[in-house]
């Protein structure tokens, strides 16, 4: 064996270990979902056969890992691998992608091939906006079959690239196919909706270089990067973060301001890790983030973060201007130049939310978040052009004062990015608004703290072998030398190691419980927080593009969302009830929403006809409640409510009849409206509400909503409430929000005491029933022990069928990813154990009897 | 027509002068990486541009401010070069 091989080959064994060692930490931490670590060993045998291939065969075998990776992760469906789910949605993903491709190749003038990928992007674009009927004649009707959960890959893979590869398409050339489907169907994007807007002729060049012992060792480093902020992000998601509609002191307004700006952390990890693997895969890309958070100026903010989406603007918008502008005054052409980018940049983020979630948002935080960074950049670019900014080739040691002056700039930069970065993140400017109002000299002295430990991180020299793995190490070294063997020895194997070790249990006992903690915290599957959670189950309700920026989880549950999924309200099974409620079902209509019939009869309910006179020898149990009870996403029969009133129909026993008053939406107050203006009249003799673990939240809402509407108070003590907190009709709904949840425990009590004196006044027996979410968690254990409390204090009966669920995945009992209602299973469930609990208790069962006298609590 | 020497000493010479002032001409070499590491950023390449354009009576396309062409000496003197052709 000659020198060089043997070279080569201890290259290979070392790079190979470090790569698998990298793979065993992301395994360690469950990182992102089991596809993405598929993919991820899918990338550790590209690299091995990648490594010993010719030049000329390794665009192939990178569109081949490319096709791989893409039926690996598509054929994936409920947890198991399915060969039919792979071949349709793949055979769709490559189709159109093949397809575009063949059209940019066609021999024809240049401004023709891209008008027709123009027509078919168009016609792509309808179909993601669910406007299947607006589609021209000519277009064939098996084309709009696209499968759903491809969208936000397919979205993903062509709304940025594809501008990108007809662009150096017209001064570049054509392309070879490989390139080109490597280019568009790239790995490993089908686990990434959000992916580096990598440049097409840097891609080829990159390859064409040639892939080199250094670079792998970059691309190694990088991932390890990716890695770790990836952990932070987690650590500040789920621990730190803060919603806004909690934000409560000063306190809270600090972490809010900062725990949102570091959500960033998943979309810069993910990016590391992306070009890592491409890396590995012998793409010697550049960096996509270089130091974001120690930026000293907004401009320098703007080259250091997302540097690829930088590059991309760069090219396809401010050069073409400036170049335009070359002859006009460099002020006039510059601002220009930067505020159309800075549009465009705006523009194109609400452009790729519509091909990630199917909607475009126009939204006045995001005009305020890009106008004011539009604003500061530009005026920044004007000042640098003018006064000139401070380069340097590395060689020469900063003085005192300039290192200082560094770390006031960074400091400041940071504090006034953080602010911005809240505002894009809040639900409107009247959400963040109402969140600053807490702010207090707590939040001055958690900033000021803040901003002094990045004053430290800007002042403090980066160790050599950072700067190596930010610059690309040594880029002559084709083949293990000393400094890069010690160069990956800190950027990877260190990191790694020690992560690993933390991992173990042995680490975990070593380190104490609060560490042991944090790195179980760390080490858990991504997926909603208890936040995410809460917004999943009012999914029907709300707008849900308030879930802001496209970097979390939950955004990615909602990508998966056909964009013809309809909520109740945006159909006429409900309308405008005129008072508290603000909404009622809408009596007799039949309306089919998502595939389920909603049937209201004429009395306002979700149940079949029923006389106002109760027949003779029969027992009425009317039960209030919200979602859950009123049955969203199933047919009435499968109802907890038709269930139990079904099981209750047993030879010789008295009939039983659940009349089902439940509206989407409804808070305990709500339930009392309801109570008087429809319930009173069918003389029940049991009023059952079933409570869920969101009450609190609904109170406040529903009543924050009321005020806000101008609506009449169903009781003094509400206006009593809405006086002491401060809030009337002028009021924004985020700031009323936000002051009356100070007092949701008592506006869920005071609607729970009004249900009980309602109840014994219609001489029926008032009983609380607590539907748990089917995620039942710490939060909402904690949560339903208080309205237990609640409800027992009032005089309710209590029932409660917490783990009614049983060991059944929360995944299979849920209506969709993005709806976290029970389905037809679920509602099974819950009916079997609320029907044992009925029968189990005593009261309950003389209160089915007929003509039972109304009874008190049985606490 | 300029030499290659010519080229690559003129516009070492302009980028010392415009944007890196007291530092080490030694230091850039053909080879240094200047669009990369934040030497020419966006208002410095578009100085640039207009010198190469006056100094060699060349056009320049904002498709041709990129690495590719503009990230190291060696690769402004190909394009010159090139466009001197």
């Amino acid at each position: 064996m000659d020198r060089l091989v043997r070279t080569q080959a201890f290259s290979f064994a070392v790079t190979l270990a470090q790569f698998a060692l990298v793979y065993w930490l992301m395994e360690r931490y469950n990182l992102e979902r089991e596809p993405f670590r598929n993919v991820v060993a899918l990338c550790v045998a590209g690299f091995a056969v990648n490594f010993w291939l010719p030049l000329r065969f390794r665009m192939w075998w990178f569109l081949a890992l490319c096709l791989i990776g893409l039926v690996l992760v598509f054929g994936m469906d409920k947890g198991a691998w399915s060969a039919d789910q792979a071949l349709r949605r793949c055979g769709w993903l490559v189709g159109i992608v093949g397809g575009i491709i063949g059209l940019c190749a066609l021999p024809i003038a240049f401004w023709w091939r891209t008008g027709l990928v123009a027509l078919v992007c168009g016609l792509l674009a309808v179909l993601r906006a669910g406007k299947a009927e607006w589609l021209p004649a000519f277009v064939p009707t098996w084309a709009v079959a696209v499968p759903p959960e491809i969208w936000p890959i397919l979205g993903s893979m062509l709304m940025f690239r594809l501008i990108v590869y007809l662009y150096d398409l017209r001064f570049s050339g054509r392309p070879g196919l490989a390139a080109s489907g490597g280019y568009l169907l790239m790995l490993p994007n089908v686990c990434f909706p959000l992916f580096p807007v990598v440049d097409f002729k840097t891609f080829v060049k990159s390859q064409q270089a040639g892939a080199t012992f250094s670079s792998y060792q970059v691309g190694l480093g990088w991932i390890v990067r990716g890695v770790f902020q990836l952990l932070i992000y987690r650590l500040a998601y789920y621990e730190f973060y803060l919603d806004p509609a909690r934000v409560a002191d000063g306190a809270d307004v600090a972490q809010f301001l900062f725990a949102t700006y570091f959500l960033y952390l998943r979309v810069s990890g993910s990016f590391h890790v992306i070009i890592g693997l491409l890396r590995m895969l012998g793409f010697a890309l550049p960096e996509t983030h270089h130091r974001y958070y120690l930026a000293t100026s907004f401009t320098d903010y703007w080259r250091r973060i997302n540097i690829y989406w930088k590059d991309f603007i760069m090219k396809l918008v401010y050069y073409p201007i400036m170049f335009r502008l070359k002859r006009a005054p460099q002020t006039t052409a510059m601002v220009t130049a930067t505020l159309v980018a800075f549009f465009a940049t705006w523009a194109l983020h609400s452009y790729q939310q519509f091909w990630l979630l199917g909607k475009f948002p126009i939204e006045t935080r995001d005009i305020v978040f890009w106008g004011v960074l539009a604003l500061f950049v530009t005026v920044n670019s004007v000042w640098e052009a003018r006064r000139g900014r401070k380069r340097t080739l590395g060689n020469k040691k900063p003085t005192v004062r300039e290192v200082v002056i560094r770390g006031l700039q960074a400091a400041g930069t940071f504090g006034l990015i953080c602010f911005l970065w809240s505002i894009w993140n809040s639900r409107g400017m009247d959400d963040w608004l109402a969140v600053m109002a807490n702010a207090d000299l707590t939040t001055a002295a958690y900033v000021a703290l803040a901003l002094l430990v990045i004053f430290i991180f800007a002042i403090i020299p980066a160790p050599s072998w950072l700067s190596a793995m930010d610059t690309g190490a040594d880029r002559n070294s084709v083949t293990a030398t000393p400094r890069t063997l010690r160069f990956g020895v800190f950027a990877t194997v260190l990191p790694a190691v020690i992560l690993i070790a933390l991992s173990t249990g042995k680490a975990e006992r070593l380190l104490g419980p609060q560490v042991a903690g944090l790195v179980r915290l760390v080490k858990a599957e991504e997926k909603p927080s208890e936040g995410d959670i809460e917004v999943l189950e009012r999914g029907y309700y709300e707008e849900l593009m308030d879930v802001g920026l496209v970097n979390s989880p939950l955004s990615e549950v909602f990508m998966k969302r056909p964009a013809d999924w309809k909520r109740l309200e945006q159909t006429p099974a409900l309308r405008l009830s005129g008072d508290y409620r603000f909404r009622e079902l809408n009596p007799s209509t039949e309306t089919v929403v998502n595939g389920i019939l909603y049937r209201i009869n004429e009395h306002g309910m979700r149940d079949g006809p029923v006389p106002i006179e109760k027949p003779a020898g029969t027992v009425r149990v009317a039960c209030l409640g919200a979602s859950f009870t009123m049955g969203w996403g199933v047919a009435a029969e499968d109802t907890f409510v038709e269930r139990v009133e079904r099981a209750l129909a047993t030879p010789g026993a008295p009939r039983v009849e659940m009349l089902n008053f439940a509206v989407n939406g409804y808070s305990p107050v709500c339930q009392t409206v309801i109570l008087e203006k429809s319930v009173a009249r069918f003389k029940p003799d049991v009023v059952l509400y079933a409570s869920h673990e969101s009450d609190q939240r609904w109170a406040v809402n529903r009543m924050a909503r009321a005020l806000r509407e101008g609506a009449e108070m169903p009781s003094p003590d509400l206006d009593r409430i809405a006086a002491e907190c401060d809030v009337s009709r002028s009021t924004s709904l985020a700031a009323a929000e936000r002051r009356l949840g100070k007092r949701g425990a008592d506006l869920v009590a005071l609607g729970y005491r009004r249900i009980v004196e309602l109840a014994r006044a219609m001489g029926a027996t008032p009983v609380w029933v607590y539907v748990p979410g089917l995620e039942e968690g710490p939060i909402a254990i904690q949560r339903s022990q208080q309205l237990r409390a609640l409800a027992a204090d009032a005089g309710m009966l209590v029932l409660d069928l917490s783990g009614a669920y049983g060991s059944a995945k929360p995944e299979s009992l849920e209506l969709a990813p993005w709806d976290r209602h029970p389905n037809a299973e679920g509602h099974r469930l819950l009916a079997d154990r609320l029907h044992r609990a009925m029968l189990e208790n005593e009261t309950i069962r003389a209160a089915l009897r007929p003509s039972a006298p109304p009874s008190g609590s049985d606490r | 027509m300029s030499t290659p020497t010519d080229i690559t000493g003129t516009v070492k010479d302009f980028i010392l002068r415009e944007f890196l002032p007291g530092e080490d001409a030694s230091q850039l070499e053909v080879s240094t990486p200047m669009m990369t590491t934040g030497i020419l950023d966006s208002i410095a390449t578009l100085k640039l541009v207009s010198f190469l354009e006056d100094t060699f009576k060349i056009t320049i396309e904002a498709h041709e401010a990129d690495r590719e062409h503009l990230n190291t000496l060696a690769d402004i003197e190909q394009l010159v070069k090139s466009k001197q052709k």
